[in-house]
């Protein structure tokens, strides 16, 4: 058995002194194998998935591009009286100063009487997601149908956005319930600089159409109850 | 007789092993060659076409375009703005224009009692001295349905009072 084991010793060594000019070729050839199968395709099997990433990525940076060109000829005035109007149309907060302005620059401008008024907070709409928060004003003018749709065409075209959700007319008095919207700014990361565009056509037309609406600031409003007064043929205060 | 007669010719064995080897040298080299070039090729892939490659340029980028920061908030306040009131105004109940068009049909001789507009629809009633006044509002209703105006309309009831008739409608 000694003797067995010897001369594998001695046959392992001979095969060994016979082809030792193999062994390195064929180790560097294991050596390539292995780097192959374990590294290179492993990460040629990743690239697609990679690449989507990648394409996603791309595609941010080309917006980012974009949002600098747009950046770089932008009219800066342009952009803050937009923002101004935008603001008035859809106040960050409960506006009730601006909502009341409204309800009297309409009252004057459709030629109505308002009887009585009340509001509420309306936390219902909240849980809409596609909706935004209100005051809700439920407003009593003397007059009919007709004057309650005149009041509504006035309202419709006036500063803060609202919406009628009701009208009820009885005899001569028309009570229209009116959603005052506003919404909060949104908060801004540097990353959103991705989203700077210019506006869409719809977007224009949004912003010209909100631009001919009526200006309920105090001053104009000031302004108007202090002429209808003087005239004595409109109501100076609604309420 | 001489002992060193060998059958096997010996240069032959050794020139056909050093081919081998020579081959399999060569295949060796080859195959770290090209391992090592498919290697360099994927880093070199990976170093450009990477995700944090492409995020380091944004960054680069954002960071350029910071000295704009207060522009950049102004345009975005305004786009997400313009983008609300624009939701508001596609969505908005235009009960003024329905009420209008429902309003135009109603002749002098017509008084409009009640009349009540909200979601669940269109409710009023109307009273004249002429019935068949009532029968032509009722028939002016009737055809607002064909420009979509009203999707169904209902006669309520209809009563005879001293002064007159008096009509109630319900529209969707």
């Amino acid at each position: 058995m000694k003797i067995s084991t010897q001369l594998n010793k001695e046959a392992i060594a001979n095969l060994y002194l016979e082809n030792k000019e193999y062994a390195l070729p064929l180790f560097a050839i294991i050596v390539s194998f292995s780097l192959f199968f374990i590294f290179i395709v492993p990460q040629a099997t990743s690239f697609p998935s990679r690449k989507n990433e990648i394409d996603i990525e791309t595609a941010k940076l080309n917006k980012i591009k974009e949002s600098e060109k747009v950046l770089s000829t932008i009219d800066e005035d342009l952009i803050d009286s937009q923002l101004k109007i935008a603001s008035k149309a859809l106040p960050s907060n409960k506006a009730f100063e601006e909502v009341l302005n409204s309800i009297s620059t309409v009252v004057m401008l459709s030629n109505t009487q308002i009887k009585s008024y009340q509001f509420q907070e309306d936390e219902n709409v909240l849980a809409d997601a596609n909706k935004f928060p209100s005051l809700t004003f439920e407003v009593d003018i003397i007059g009919g149908v007709g004057q309650a749709i005149e009041f509504i065409n006035q309202l419709y075209k006036t500063h803060p956005i609202s919406e009628v959700t009701s009208i009820i007319s009885t005899g001569n008095v028309s009570t229209i319930t009116i959603l005052f919207y506003y919404k909060q700014f949104p908060s801004i990361i540097s990353e959103d600089i991705a989203q700077i565009r210019n506006m869409s056509a719809k977007e224009k037309s949004t912003i010209d159409e909100i631009s001919k609406w009526d200006d309920v600031s105090i001053e104009t409003t000031t302004e108007s109850v202090i002429d209808a007064s003087a005239s004595g043929e409109v109501r100076s205060s609604p309420f | 007789m001489s002992i060193d007669i060998n059958l096997v010719n010996k240069i032959t064995s050794e020139g056909s092993k050093d081919v081998r080897i020579k081959k399999i040298r060569n295949l060796s080299f080859g195959l770290l060659f090209f391992v090592g070039f498919l290697s360099l090729i994927i880093f070199l892939a990976n170093f450009r076409f990477s995700v944090n490659y492409v995020k380091k340029q944004q960054n680069d980028l954002i960071a350029d375009l910071s000295v704009h920061d207060k522009t950049t908030a102004k345009i975005l306040l305004l786009n997400a703005r313009i983008g609300n009131i624009g939701s508001i105004l596609d969505q908005r109940k235009k009960y003024n224009e329905v009420a209008g068009l429902i309003v135009k049909g109603v002749t002098p001789s017509i008084t409009i009692q009640d009349f009540q507009i909200n979601s669940s629809g269109i409710s009023m009633e109307i009273s004249s001295s002429s019935l068949l006044e009532l029968n032509d509002f009722l028939n002016y209703v009737l055809s607002l349905s064909k420009s979509k105006t009203v999707t169904s309309v209902t006669l309520e009831s209809l009563s005879s009072q001293p002064s007159g008739y008096l009509m109630s409608v319900k529209a969707n």
